[in-house]
């Protein structure tokens, strides 16, 4: 079902990008790696990935225009998804680097983990986590990537967005000594803070997810 | 439910790209394939691999490109890199061959900096240091970037861990090198458990891993964010014979 759908992978300097087309190449695939605005329109799908800083990732992507292209791309109702540092440039700001701003798609702030126990919880949160549903929903409100699942999946990292009950869009959660965001649907906007495409058979699920909306 | 303590492959390779084993630097054993290992242990679901060019600081080159694409292509676990990583340049090229986060230790004796601009540019979660860890005659703990027996500076322990911390990085690993392949046991010495409760940082432990119990133990006495071993996940136990392994998820089930 995958078989014809063509994935655009932004290329900003720093993401993570071997494993990512090695992944979407096994689900069954294609991807284009995306350095250029004109080439945003002929993909199915796109994906913002994971590894970096925010502050050079945001001026790479106006030196580009890639900036425009992607928000014109999510306005006509095309499905993104943002892994880690590509789900904080859907946002608004991120505290990493408050002078630039995200995209704003996603109306959220993220923000840098605090803790107060630090001899047991360490920042950055790196590791496998489990999700689980916010309690304020009795049942889980199903997402298009993931359902509530026992499995746990690989997270590196020093800033998140914290859960909040007033939440619109579904989601699910992990805990770092407090509820923070692991996986957020707003229409037809996806983030997840973890790396599927370092996940397991479970988070080569996910991105299958994707392919199949 | 909270962060697990991660079970680390560690996997050394040399310049000729054999996969081997070794005793505090020396005696190396040939393992075989590094690119099979890979292939093997991502399929076992290890929780991470850290793959490290042992020879690259002594040679003045950083872990080779060809090496890592080939490696990268056959692995899904999570990835962490090292080998005379001396530059963002080296550190880019890594990343963008699929691994998640780099190990600096060499590079950092005459170039600290590197780990602030580093840091600065990927992000704290990209980047680990790795200490090479003795305990001095007096029983302290001293640590080193690079290799003590090829004369790189010792220092305090804990003194070099804030150092590091406050400069950006996003990780720590201490490598016992003397007990490196010697199967005497993880270190639970309790000046380890008091410097992971006071560092803000995730700390992994490596060296001396003696057998899955001792990895459970180390886990449950420790309680650091990662225990790395090589030697008990590429040899037979008990034995010299080659034999890659790694405990199914379903043999741990670690406490909160």
């Amino acid at each position: 079902m995958s078989g014809n759908t063509l994935v655009g992978i932004v290329n900003y300097g720093t993401g993570n990008l071997g494993s990512l087309c090695r992944v979407i190449t096994e689900i069954g695939a294609s991807y284009e790696i995306v350095t250029q605005s004109d080439q945003i329109n002929k993909v199915d799908k796109l994906i913002l990935p994971g590894v970096g800083h925010f502050s050079p990732v945001c001026r790479t992507l106006d030196r580009s225009n890639l900036r425009e292209a992607i928000s014109a791309y999510a306005k006509a109702g095309n499905h993104l998804l943002g892994i880690c540092l590509g789900f904080h440039l859907l946002c608004i700001s991120s505290e990493e680097s408050p002078i630039d701003t995200g995209l704003g798609l996603l109306p959220r702030h993220i923000i840098k983990i605090r803790v107060q126990d630090i001899s047991k919880y360490k920042v950055p949160h790196m590791g496998w986590n489990n999700l689980f549903p916010p309690e304020s929903l009795l049942i889980p409100e199903q997402g298009n990537l993931l359902n509530h699942d026992e499995r746990s999946y690989y997270f590196s990292n020093s800033y998140g967005l914290p859960y909040q009950a007033s939440l619109d869009g579904s989601c699910l959660l992990y805990n770092h000594e407090l509820p923070w965001i692991g996986v957020m649907q707003y229409n037809n906007i996806h983030g997840v803070q973890f790396h599927p495409e370092k996940s397991r058979h479970h988070g080569k699920q996910l991105l299958n997810n994707l392919i199949s909306i | 439910v909270m962060l697990k303590t991660r079970i680390i492959v560690s996997l050394l390779v040399d310049s000729s790209f054999h996969l081997v084993n070794t005793r505090s630097f020396t005696d190396r054993t040939y393992l075989g394939d590094p690119i099979n290992a890979s292939f093997i242990f991502s399929a076992f679901g290890a929780d991470e691999i850290l793959l490290l060019d042992i020879d690259a600081s002594p040679q003045n080159r950083c872990i080779p490109v060809l090496l890592l694409e080939r490696f990268v292509a056959f692995t899904f676990a999570p990835l962490n890199v090292g080998g005379g990583i001396s530059s963002i340049e080296d550190i880019s090229m890594i990343l963008a061959c699929g691994a998640e986060k780099v190990s600096l230790s060499s590079a950092l004796e005459h170039n600290f900096n590197l780990l602030h601009h580093a840091s600065k540019e990927f992000g704290a979660s990209t980047i680990s240091v790795i200490f090479n860890v003795i305990i001095d005659a007096n029983g302290k703990h001293k640590a080193c970037f690079g290799r003590p027996d090829l004369g790189h500076t010792l220092h305090d322990l804990d003194t070099l861990a804030f150092k590091c911390q406050e400069a950006g990085t996003g990780e720590i690993i201490l490598n016992f090198c003397q007990r490196e392949g010697t199967f005497s046991g993880i270190s639970t010495n309790s000046n380890i458990i008091n410097l992971s409760c006071k560092l803000s940082i995730p700390l992994v432990v490596l060296g001396g891993c003696k057998d899955l119990q001792d990895l459970q133990d180390s886990i449950a006495t420790l309680k650091i964010s990662g225990v790395a071993a090589s030697s008990i996940f590429v040899f037979a136990p008990k034995t010299q014979q080659v034999l890659l392994s790694y405990p199914t998820m379903s043999s741990f089930h670690f406490a909160e």
